[in-house]
């Protein structure tokens, strides 16, 4: 590598930062002044100050910037340092591989920001799931509220409660983030929890139903972008090996050694349009029956105890014990599904899943369990599928979710 | 087991390993266990069939060469042929065949009710059993000696690199690197490494991707834009099926090349040219030969007049269709290639030029004008084609039929538009991938005397293009169905 080319590579983070040091604040503080609304507006409730957001994005820019500029730096070093080892005749393949390496560092350290996640988001409905979740792991973070709280969860929780409702009422007390990946069964709630920020959450709060128990899936999402080796021997330990497929444990095993591959979905949608993820889900929404009693009785006859159920129940004990461990207070939902599915399914698993979740909150203080006959009820009319449920409804539980949490907060304060 | 999974990755490196220690027989001996097992995994109950067609087309052979007397010799390739061909109809064309008769006679007022069979396609069939049915015919024309070793035969026949999906490598060119020890040159190596990451470049990242928004669209019962977006459509069925199949060949020869083999070039740039005859020399340039070779001279060729030449030709494209699969749309796909080439030959007749264009004439700028505009010309009436082809792949129940008459009132429909789909992005930029892949063939086959800092740039390049937009679902080659 060139000298001047090493000196530039050098000399830029260094401007960078030392720029970011004099003109962040100032900047930032004309910015949310400018753009202070339109900012909020596109942030859609997921943080309150446009000036510490512009602030922390620059930070991010120097962070990209350091990161571009040091890793072909290492590398070169690298190469020099080993110079003799690979044969001439064979340059190019460590040339390649060294190359891959750095893009892959560079694809860690860059998805450590919000900035980057922020590139990668194409619209409101057409971001790839796990965008929004970096996202809004990412901002979280940032917030400064005295307890924060995190929904996590399939689909249904984010259907069931309104984060943006939440905050408004509560948020001055306790912020909180939903963070829910669609398709999440109770083990991913181990994974979501995992890929937590470095921050105190003082409550989860999950809705649970049949679906995080006994519904079979060979693959899922959650442990394609969440499962690192780091997992392997408690996922063993609590028998996923015998319902998971081992294409997708190599897959995420592969996406957690490689950052590029797990960055995959997310950075194809950004490069080639969010048409093709789209069409995708247009696709799977149209092999679906019409007939949302049909389609009950379809989904139905895919739900049963078993090897599955055996696994998720011994999941979800492990995700409270850490939960406790984290100090932090599991709220649980006894929820449901619409009830057109609801009554197509086996009786004996609803039941089976409520003693279930009552024997664990006897059992460990800190889940607060709301049983389904504390929640709101919901009928048919409330649902826009067989799972989500429409906004009225949405509104009503949220309210509800409201309501326990002051109590939760007021206990805590006379607590203390 | 398809290219395209960690299977397939893990198996190739224990064979490599193991193939990297052993001797020639050694070599031979373990990549028939392997190409077995690789046959195998997808379904290990038609191994004895692809066990049945080699070793009787290798007895065959031997027949064949033993007799010096004519008949004989002629009865046993029948023999030879019957049995394939046989084996062909019953897995692939017994269905197709009895319902359409069925279909005909119920239109003449009879209701005939015909057996159907109830068997799985093998996989890969209609490639092994032209490989080794070639095999007899050469041996026949006395173009091939018979080989004593029924193992070498039966490592030509299964070589797993090209067992499933071709090319259709003729035995006169394969089976001798079969029979003698192959030497592996670093430059072979090179564009072996080159041929398999450019193939993975076009399937997972150009065909999976665009498979995407083809699936989505025909799973419609009508077309998604009622306009000309509808070509983007088409554009990414065109651009898919290009990267789906080319991609598979070009990983085939890469993996063979890792072991001192050479497998025919199947795919040159097909996109890039401007006349039926052409296409045919650059897209799946193995079956367009055996085709060639093993029909259309058979039945004359062009040396029996004019008429019989196109006769000839659409015939032959006809059964080229045929082969592709077992359906109406395969057929009139054949035949409109077919009608294409004997159009193609008319005019060049009729103006009195010959059927591929000379150098003089693509030299010149007013030339290259008339190149391009020819195979933009040709390309869309490519597409044509493949709407047929890809409505041969419908579900049952729909009517193949509706569905093409609707995209081309679409795609005829150029008052309609208002403004162009986001799907052009996706399009436009795989395809466009696609098209500078086919620009660049010969380039792009000659790895090994590229600079080392174009080799590096390159091969990062396809790794990191596959590790971003590849799609890893373990997506079927569409090739295997045939």
């Amino acid at each position: 590598m060139r000298r001047r080319l090493r000196i530039f590579l050098v000399a830029c983070p260094v401007a960078a930062w030392g720029l970011l040091g004099l003109l962040a604040k100032p900047l930032a503080r004309e910015g949310a002044a400018r753009f202070g609304s339109r900012i909020l507006r596109l942030g859609d409730g997921k943080f309150t100050s446009p000036g510490k957001f512009i602030e922390l994005r620059l930070r991010d820019c120097a962070v990209l910037l350091t990161a571009a500029c040091l890793l072909p730096l290492a590398r070169a070093a690298a190469t020099s340092a080993f110079r003799r080892r690979p044969p001439s005749r064979a340059r190019w393949i460590s040339d390649a591989l060294s190359g891959f390496v750095c893009l892959n560092v560079f694809a860690l350290i860059a998805a450590q920001t919000v900035l980057f996640w922020c590139l990668l988001f194409t619209g409101k409905g057409r971001t790839h799931n796990y965008t929004q979740f970096q996202i809004k792991r990412g901002l979280m973070k940032e917030v400064q509220a005295p307890h924060q709280a995190v929904l996590l969860g399939s689909s249904q929780t984010r259907a069931e409660i309104d984060e943006r409702l939440l905050n408004d009422r509560l948020g001055r007390e306790v912020w909180t983030t939903e963070l829910h990946f669609p398709g999440n069964h109770a083990y991913e709630l181990i994974l979501n929890l995992e890929a937590l920020p470095a921050v105190q959450v003082d409550y989860i709060i999950c809705y649970l139903s049949e679906g995080y128990f006994y519904s079979h899936a060979a693959e899922s999402d959650g442990l394609l972008f969440f499962f690192g080796f780091r997992d392997l021997v408690e996922f063993y330990k609590l028998g996923g090996g015998r319902v998971r497929t081992g294409r997708s444990l190599a897959y995420a095993l592969l996406g957690n050694a490689l950052p590029l591959f797990r960055l995959r979905d997310p950075l194809a949608g950004r490069i080639l349009g969010s048409s093709i993820q789209s069409s995708k889900q247009e696709q799977y929404d149209q092999s679906l029956s019409p007939n949302l009693a049909q389609r009950a009785q379809a989904i139905a006859s895919g739900y049963q105890a078993g090897p599955e159920s055996d696994f998720q129940k011994k999941a979800f004990s492990a995700f409270a014990r850490r939960c406790r461990e984290q100090h932090c207070t599991l709220v649980a939902c006894c929820g449901q599904f619409n009830p057109l599915l609801g009554r197509a399914l086996d009786p004996a698993l609803r039941g089976d899943m409520l003693a279930f979740l009552r024997n664990q909150a006897a059992h460990d203080a800190n889940i607060v369990l709301l049983d389904e006959s504390d929640l709101p009820k919901q009928t048919e009319a409330d649902y826009d599928d067989l799972t989500h449920v429409n906004e009225a409804a949405q509104i009503r539980f949220t309210e509800f979710i409201a309501g326990v949490m002051e109590k939760l907060l007021r206990k805590g304060q006379a607590g203390q | 087991m398809v290219f395209n999974s960690l299977a397939f990755l893990v198996f190739l490196a224990v064979v490599l390993v193991l193939y990297y220690r052993l001797g020639h027989r050694g070599q031979n001996l373990m990549l028939v266990g392997a190409s077995y097992f690789f046959y195998g995994w997808w379904d290990y109950r038609f191994l004895g069939l692809l066990l049945f067609t080699s070793l009787f087309d290798y007895v065959c052979a031997l027949k064949i060469e033993a007799q010096t007397h004519l008949p004989r010799r002629k009865m046993f390739l029948a023999f030879s042929i019957m049995v394939n061909m046989g084996v062909l109809g019953i897995f692939k064309y017994f269905n197709f065949f009895a319902s359409s008769l069925q279909a005909a006679l119920g239109s003449l007022g009879l209701h005939p009710s015909f057996p159907t069979l109830h068997v799985i396609l093998p996989v890969g069939i209609s490639f092994y059993t032209f490989l080794s049915m070639s095999y007899t015919i050469d041996v026949y024309r006395g173009e091939l000696k018979a080989t004593r070793n029924p193992l070498d035969f039966m490592l030509y026949v299964a070589f797993f690199p090209h067992l499933v999906a071709g090319p259709i490598v003729r035995a006169s060119y394969l089976l001798p690197q079969c029979q003698r020890p192959r030497v592996i040159k670093r430059a072979e190596l090179e564009n072996g490494i080159w041929l398999i990451l450019m193939g993975y470049v076009k399937k997972v990242v150009i065909a999976d991707r665009l498979a995407q928004i083809v699936d989505w669209s025909f799973s419609k019962p009508l077309p998604p834009f009622d306009n000309v977006n509808t070509w983007i459509v088409i554009y990414a069925f065109a651009f898919q099926i290009y990267g789906d199949f080319a991609g598979y060949s070009d990983i085939a020869r890469g993996v063979s090349k890792l072991m001192g083999f050479d497998l025919v070039v199947n795919f040159r740039a097909p996109y890039l040219v401007s006349s039926p005859s052409l296409f045919w020399r650059h897209w799946h340039i193995s079956l367009s030969t055996w085709l060639r070779d093993y029909l259309y001279v058979s039945m004359g060729g062009n040396r029996q007049g004019r008429w019989q030449t196109y006769r000839n030709l659409m015939v032959t494209m006809l059964l080229g269709g045929l082969w592709h699969g077992a359906g109406l749309a395969y057929v009139l796909w054949g035949l409109y290639h077919g009608l294409l080439l004997a159009a193609h030959r008319w005019w060049s007749e009729f103006w009195r030029q010959p059927a591929l264009p000379t150098a003089s004439e693509t030299a010149g700028g007013r030339g290259k004008l008339k190149r391009i505009v020819l195979v933009l010309v040709f390309f869309h009436i490519t597409c044509v084609g493949w709407l047929l082809f890809r409505a041969g792949g419908l579900p049952k129940g729909v009517s193949q039929g509706a569905v093409v008459k609707s995209y081309l009132e679409a795609m005829l429909n150029f008052g309609g538009m208002h403004g162009l789909s986001a799907l052009i992005l996706p399009v436009g930029l795989l395809g466009g991938i696609s098209l500078f892949f086919q620009f660049k063939n010969e380039r792009m086959n000659e790895f090994s005397i590229w600079s080392d800092s174009a080799k590096g740039v390159a091969v990062l390049g396809a790794l990191a293009t596959i590790t971003v937009l590849g799609v890893f679902e373990g997506a079927q080659f569409i090739y295997f169905q045939f």
